[in-house]
């Protein structure tokens, strides 16, 4: 990148965030992101019954649709078999809690592709993670409903509906001994969270395989590893050093990292192309906000989780950004117009 | 800029600000009696909804909570003293909450009343439902006390309105009434020997 | 706009235009702040709109009325201290009168000191005209407002709370988002929208565009 360039070469380095990709490529990386859900969605059918898969089948068709019908109705090109809105709507799905009734998602999947995606311009334009901002507005315009979670079944049965708390529920308004009290002891927590054998949103108690998911997405090279490291990572030290009672170094980052939606967010929505930051060292900025941010609303805020604020907090920096790492086009620019003069 | 420029902005500002005062210290004179008179009313009413028994409800005096001006009275009946009122404040989610909390001679909660608050439209506002407040009637100050879950003994807590509902009790309305014990009962001993 | 044109517009004109093509909020995207900050219930949206229509009709009468007086160098100082005193008369005369609902938008009444439209108005058109047209863009403008509040907040009540002026209307699952701040911005953004969609598109074309 030192070497000097001529204004013919430049034209073709020179390229503005957020990089769309070509129709092909794009829909690849959707299809593929979908697949590496799959586990995840499979132990949400598994722990929360078939209301699971209607949950997240109705959240894409609905997203799929809204897509449709707003590209129609504003004469667009239709461009619902890229896949995107197929994600969106899973990645939605996969985000809600257990038992909410049917117009949840619907309403959830119109505010992520119409509000936040289609009037931003379309895939590649939106600001924020289209997903993430229809369950901030689920959770925002349905406070109860949106926190009202059930203790997972097992064997792909019926639920019975009995409600409980999540494990950072518990954490927030009860303390660590009332987990314990709960789950036993620590290698049980661990186990449980680990499996997703505990409450929380359809898609993300089982931190295993959601993990599966991501290693999937590392190894085909369709993320890179600084955002999930620099997240996770930077939320594990924390919850290590402030996660205690009374002293500090006392926490217990593994609970941390393992509850939540820590693991899907890290993996599937902090990693979103268009609403992170494309400049290596500034994913590994974005990604070390992301994990401070999530850790100071768990331990300090008033909502037990934070993944999701974190996030869309951290996706209005993404521009910023990417232009404060992105020196050295500000400098070619200034050497085309010498070249110029 | 001339002399005559000068003037004329000088002769401007004393016209604008005699005229301007005139007309504001007029308008506050009239408005400012009826905007006091509305507050005593505003307040008479509320206390008198509070104790609808008492003949008379008299101000013994002020005291602070949380920086904040609140205020005690005395309810009579009779020569009888019925119970006692005082304004608390709660620190809630999104404000102080502003609550009068009757009691009777035994110090037992009577009825309580959120005056004001800024919490969460939808969701912390349902402190001012009344199915909630009247678990307060009859609760003694051990017992003014929020419990998750179940419970007829103590305050239970709205479910998702965990911070408002203890601003309300343990904190508006446990040290209202820690207040009025520790202020009001010496004085209220001496008038209780009497009867 | 200069004296000589202003005489051939009807009063009638001038309302329309502050109603329509120059609506503070919908048209012209000023004072947003109230109209997100008090347009969660009607009530407050009315009585908020009220305010701003005395306080634009009694800051545009004044100031007309001044016109020929004031020094051009201070003229900016003297609208201010032209407004301030008239929302304090305002925000006096609606603490006395109707006691509950000032203490609900009573803080937003003083704000209108500040509202960018007011300022507008006084400095554009009341300056420089004779009373009666200047009560007239008053008056425009200020119903303008008036009906741009009542709008955003008739939807954000109605959506957000199932609720009109405070009674119940659709016993539905409400919203919620829409009575909070954040909504406020969603409601502004669509009912945006809307308005200049049904204004391209039934008035605009009012004879001079085709």
């Amino acid at each position: 990148m030192e070497t000097v360039r001529t204004p013919k070469e430049q034209q073709l380095i020179i390229s503005a965030s957020p990089h769309i990709r070509s129709e092909e490529t794009t829909s690849r990386i959707m299809w593929s992101v979908s697949a590496a859900l799959l586990p995840a969605t499979i132990m949400a059918a598994y722990f929360f019954g078939p209301k699971a898969i209607f949950l997240i089948a109705l959240t894409i068709v609905s997203a799929v649709a809204a897509e449709y019908a707003y590209q129609r109705a504003m004469n667009k090109e239709v461009t619902v078999c890229d896949g995107s809105a197929f994600l969106t709507g899973l990645l939605l799905g996969l985000n809600l809690p257990p038992t909410v009734p049917f117009y949840i998602p619907i309403v959830g999947s119109v505010v992520a592709i119409v509000l936040t995606k289609q009037l931003f311009g379309g895939l590649g334009f939106n600001v924020f993670n289209p997903a993430l901002i229809g369950r901030a507005f689920l959770l925002i315009s349905f406070p109860k409903l949106m926190t009202i979670w059930a203790e997972p079944t097992a064997q792909f049965v019926a639920m019975d509906a009995k409600t409980t708390a999540t494990p950072l529920g518990i954490m927030k308004t009860e303390g660590l001994a009332k987990l314990m009290e709960v789950f036993g002891d620590k290698v049980s927590l661990y186990k449980s969270l680990a499996v997703g054998n505990v409450a929380g949103s359809l898609g993300e108690t089982s931190a295993i395989a959601v993990l599966v998911g991501g290693i999937f997405l590392l190894i085909r090279g369709y993320i890179s590893w600084h955002i999930p490291v620099s997240f996770l990572g930077s939320a594990a030290v924390l919850a290590w050093i402030f996660g205690g009672k009374g002293a500090l170094f006392t926490g217990d980052p593994i609970m941390h990292l393992l509850s939540g939606g820590l693991m899907l967010g890290a993996f599937f929505m902090a990693t979103d192309y268009v609403t992170s930051p494309s400049v290596k060292k500034g994913q590994l900025l974005f990604g070390v906000g992301c994990g401070f941010l999530t850790m100071l609303i768990r331990l300090k805020g008033g909502y037990p989780e934070g993944v999701m604020f974190a996030i869309l907090i951290m996706n209005c920096f993404t521009p910023l950004i990417d232009r404060s790492f992105k020196s050295e086009v500000f400098g070619a620019v200034k050497v085309k117009k010498e070249a110029a003069k | 800029m001339t002399t005559k420029d000068i003037l004329k902005i000088v002769a401007n500002l004393v016209v604008i600000y005699l005229v301007g005062g005139a007309i504001l210290s007029y308008v506050h004179a009239n408005t400012s009696p009826i905007r006091y008179q509305n507050n005593i009313i505003a307040e008479e009413k509320a206390l008198k909804l509070l104790i609808p028994d008492a003949d008379k409800i008299e101000k013994m005096g002020d005291w602070e909570i949380h920086e904040k001006h609140g205020k005690y009275w005395k309810a009579t009946k009779g020569e009888e003293v019925i119970g006692y009122v005082v304004l608390s404040f709660g620190k809630g989610y999104s404000s102080y909450i502003k609550t009068l909390i009757a009691v009777d001679k035994d110090f037992k909660v009577m009825k309580i009343e959120i005056l004001d608050h800024k919490e969460t439209p939808g969701l912390g506002d349902e402190i001012l439902v009344p199915a909630w407040k009247d678990q307060f009637v009859g609760k003694d100050f051990d017992h003014i006390k929020l419990v998750k879950g179940e419970t007829k003994e103590y305050i239970q807590a709205i479910t998702g309105v965990t911070i408002s509902s203890r601003a309300v009790t343990d904190d508006a309305v446990k040290n209202g009434v820690k207040f009025l014990i520790d202020t009001v009962k010496g004085g209220g001993a001496a008038h209780g020997g009497s009867h | 706009m200069a004296e000589a044109t202003e005489e051939q517009v009807s009063y009638w004109e001038l309302i329309k235009n502050g109603i329509l093509k120059e609506n503070t909020i919908f048209r012209l995207a000023l004072s947003l702040c109230p109209a997100i900050a008090v347009t969660n219930n009607v009530k407050n949206g009315f009585f908020m709109g009220l305010a701003v229509v005395l306080v634009q009709v009694m800051v545009n009468f004044t100031i007309s009325a001044m016109r020929k007086f004031i020094h051009q160098r201070i003229r900016l100082p003297i609208f201010m201290l032209v407004i301030s005193g008239w929302v304090t008369i305002v925000n006096l005369v609606m603490d006395a009168a109707v006691p509950d609902v000032y203490r609900e938008v009573g803080m937003y009444i003083q704000l209108i000191v500040a509202f960018a439209s007011i300022l507008a108005r006084a400095e554009m058109f009341a300056s420089k005209n004779r009373i009666v047209p200047s009560v007239f863009d008053g008056i425009g403008m200020g119903t303008g407002f008036f009906i741009a509040l009542m709008i955003i907040s008739a939807f954000r009540e109605l959506i957000g709370k199932g609720q009109l002026w405070g009674f119940p209307i659709i016993d539905a699952k409400p919203l919620l988002i829409l009575i909070l701040p954040a909504g406020g911005f969603f409601a502004v953004g669509i009912l945006m929208a809307a308005f200049n969609w049904v204004y391209a598109k039934y008035f605009s074309s009012g004879g001079h565009s085709h």
